[in-house]
């Protein structure tokens, strides 16, 4: 296994360099023998440019977007934005972590991947999280008249009175009924 | 004379037989031209992430089949894998060949199912039928071996459920003896077909550049000349003891997509014999790890085993306190679980990373410019399957 | 061999049921998981087209409706629809636990059981059936129409 040290440490260095003061928080965990990817922590502020710079990296651009998605981490601020980011040309990849507040908008990155189009959207729909410069920014899992936020912590698994009345109100009146079997709860 | 020209929007699915389930395409149409579109996903959402939120670590590997149906062992074996990364624990040799079997298997009917409606919904009737005709044969040797046609559960934190059942390496090895006579059949009927290269070549284009920017995994990915697949970049389950090959294609269409399929199928087979030379023995799950159920006799007869086992169905299995991500190579692309742990028995929060979704994300940029007709084309060749790109 | 003026005396109803069940042209309607196993028990080895089954794409040629996967509250809108444009007569099959009950998914999103929406004629259980299963299913479905007759469907 080529050790990932080396190339991860002198991201972290090149990215410190950059923006002095924009990390705030270097994880590197080992769990058993398995090699654990490196994680940084990053002042929104400066998320934007530290994902820019990320990609124009100039040893192998980080250019593929793994995935991106938010934790409700019920603490003070509330949202924490995850991204994972690779290079296929080195086989590396990194752990973006950026604690946002749930009330102010987020730069969006699509500029940089494309791949965050569906990623972001879905971080809106089910945490209520919202993106400034997305193209085409709504809904996207649940119908786009739909209210409250699944994934957030406070949402209830079996859904709340809005979801249990969304048929009600959305199809012809006098064929709804209760299901015939009880669940357990 | 002058014929007025404007733009047509035109509403595909939710319900429509090639969407394969429930995609919902916008198509805004210049003539038989596509000049945009827009996917609309979310009509197959069952709130997996959220159930995951609210049940132990072992209750999820169930829903986990349910993700992608087509490749049910494909995605019991990257969750579990995820979790056993999380705890820090590996399986025996002889659970991870098993796994690689299995996986193997699930690449080949899951490329069968491809096949077979990609075909279908572009014409060839003779092909679905031939398909499923080796699809079965696969799904029989799940069935002996996990109990199930589809959703088969079969694999463990720490290992499998069972062993292989008597008489499995024989009807394998006459599986993979007669394959590729049947994948020669496919050929025939359709590689150098003149129909089927002209709905498919050139249609669809993605090129490198896009494929990377758009985040699109698995053959999607290979199909338009990048070389890259979990199973070598990070191997799992002892891949790296396995010699294949990835096959990539730099035509970045349709058929390129299609010939990288083709291809995995009979790399998927070369796999498959080495993995049947080499089965290891011994045990198929961790017997002695704190995190694994004791077999049935020991909760039977033994105290201890018996109250271990009811303290992890009750309150589960204390995990350290980290995060994590974790991604095996499936036959759609690359499924990950990045999976938060509190320290608790369930998971704090478990994103599951669709190939699907995203691969879905990436299609208007293939549409544009392309007919009509060609939509079930571009369909077809990204293979998607909504359980899991929804979930 | 041949009989000359031959005819046979039934009941209208009967005639037209016959008629009916023995090509019962279902509407493909896969959600989720359970459209695989019904794709496979219309494909090579169980072969529908023995019972005079050919799925139909559109609800207009259709007579009866499997619905076979998770019914999802956004898709309930459409299912709904689906199954008001489909001729009379027409029958439902809810195909696996999803769409009999909710199934394992007892959450904000899933419609809790297809009959909330729809009548349904047969419940064939199972995650996902077998296509023995739903073949048995479609037999009952025959048999229904058989001893209920279909011109008052």
């Amino acid at each position: 296994m080529p050790d990932t040290g080396n190339v991860m440490a002198r991201t972290v260095e090149y990215l410190r360099k950059l923006y002095p003061s924009a990390i705030t928080e270097v994880e590197r965990l080992r769990l058993g023998r398995v090699r654990r990817d490196w994680t940084i922590s990053v002042k929104q502020f400066y998320a934007y440019r530290i994902l820019k710079a990320l990609k124009d990296y100039p040893e192998g651009n980080y250019d593929f977007l793994v995935f991106a998605t938010a934790v409700d981490t019920q603490k003070d601020p509330r949202f924490k934005l995850v991204y994972l980011i690779r290079s296929i040309k080195m086989a590396r990849q990194i752990t973006v972590e950026v604690p946002v507040a749930d009330d102010l908008p987020v730069q969006s990155v699509y500029e940089l991947w494309h791949a965050a189009d569906f990623d972001e959207r879905e971080i809106y729909d089910m945490y209520g999280i919202v993106f400034n410069g997305h193209p085409n920014f709504k809904r996207i899992l649940m119908p786009e008249d739909w209210d409250g936020f699944p994934l957030r912590k406070d949402y209830p698994l079996k859904g709340n009175q809005f979801s249990n009345t969304y048929l009600d109100r959305k199809l012809p009146k006098g064929q709804l009924k209760q299901s015939k079997h009880v669940r357990m709860p | 004379m002058s014929i007025e020209s404007r733009e047509m929007l035109i509403n595909m699915g939710p319900q429509h037989p090639s969407t394969h389930g429930v995609l919902r395409i916008i198509l805004k149409l210049n003539g038989e031209k596509i000049a945009a579109s827009e996917p609309d996903v979310g009509y197959l959402h069952r709130g997996f992430e959220k159930l995951a939120e609210n049940m132990l670590y072992h209750q999820f590997i169930p829903y986990t089949d349910r993700l992608d149906y087509i490749a049910s062992m494909n995605n019991n074996q990257s969750y579990v894998i995820a979790v056993e990364k999380l705890l820090g624990i590996e399986a025996p040799p002889r659970a991870q060949a098993i796994r690689v079997i299995m996986s193997e298997l699930g690449r080949i009917s899951s490329h069968l199912v491809w096949l077979a409606t990609h075909a279908l919904d572009i014409g060839a009737m003779t092909v679905f039928l031939y398909c499923f005709r080796e699809r079965e044969t696969i799904i029989d040797l799940f069935e002996e071996t996990s109990g199930n046609r589809l959703n088969y559960n079969y694999s463990r934190i720490g290992g499998v459920a069972f062993d292989l059942p008597e008489g499995f390496k024989d009807n394998l090895r006459k599986f993979l003896d007669i394959f590729p006579e049947k994948l020669g059949e496919y050929h025939r009927l359709l590689t150098k077909n003149r129909i089927w290269m002209s709905r498919t070549k050139g249609v669809g284009i993605l090129t490198r550049e896009q494929a990377i920017n758009w985040g699109v995994s698995g053959p999607v990915l290979r199909g338009s000349g990048v070389k890259w697949d979990i199973r070598k970049a990070f191997p799992y389950d002892g891949y790296e003891n396995y010699d294949f090959d990835i096959p990539t294609d730099d035509a970045c269409d349709v058929y390129g997509r299609y010939l990288v399929r083709m291809e995995e199928m009979r790399q998927s087979r070369r796999i498959l014999q080495q993995a049947l030379k080499h089965l290891p023995d011994g045990k198929v799950i961790l017997e002695d790890s704190p995190y694994v159920s004791p077999s049935k006799e020991k909760i039977m007869t033994e105290n201890f085993s018996l109250m271990k086992h009811m303290v992890l169905t009750i309150k589960g299995m204390h995990t350290p306190i980290a995060t994590l991500y974790s991604a095996t190579e499936n036959p759609k692309g690359e499924l990950g679980f990045y999976i938060v742990a509190d320290g608790s028995g369930k998971p704090y929060k478990l994103k599951i990373r669709a190939p699907s979704f995203i691969n879905i994300s990436a299609m208007p940029t293939m549409l544009r410019g392309n007919y009509l007709a060609d939509v079930i084309a571009v369909i077809g060749s990204l293979d998607f399957v909504f359980g899991e790109s929804d979930r | 061999m041949a009989v000359e003026n031959a005819f046979i005396t039934t009941k209208l109803d009967k005639l037209v049921s016959w008629g009916r069940r023995s090509s019962l042209w279902p509407m493909t309607f896969g959600l989720a998981c359970c459209a695989i196993e019904m794709m496979s028990t219309g494909a090579s080895r169980f072969d529908l087209d023995r019972f005079g089954i050919i799925f139909r794409a559109s609800p207009r040629h259709s007579d009866v409706i499997i619905i076979a996967g998770t019914l999802t509250k956004k898709m309930a809108v459409a299912a709904r629809k689906v199954y008001d444009q489909m001729p009379n007569p027409k029958w439902v099959i809810s195909m696996g636990s999803c769409s009999n009950t909710g199934g394992p998914y007892d959450t904000y999103s899933v419609v809790q059981g297809v009959d909330t929406i729809i009548p349904v004629d047969v419940y064939v259980p199972g995650c996902p059936p077998s296509p023995q299963g739903l073949m048995y299913g479609i037999l009952q479905l025959q048999k229904k129409i058989k001893e209920e007759g279909s011109l008052n469907a």
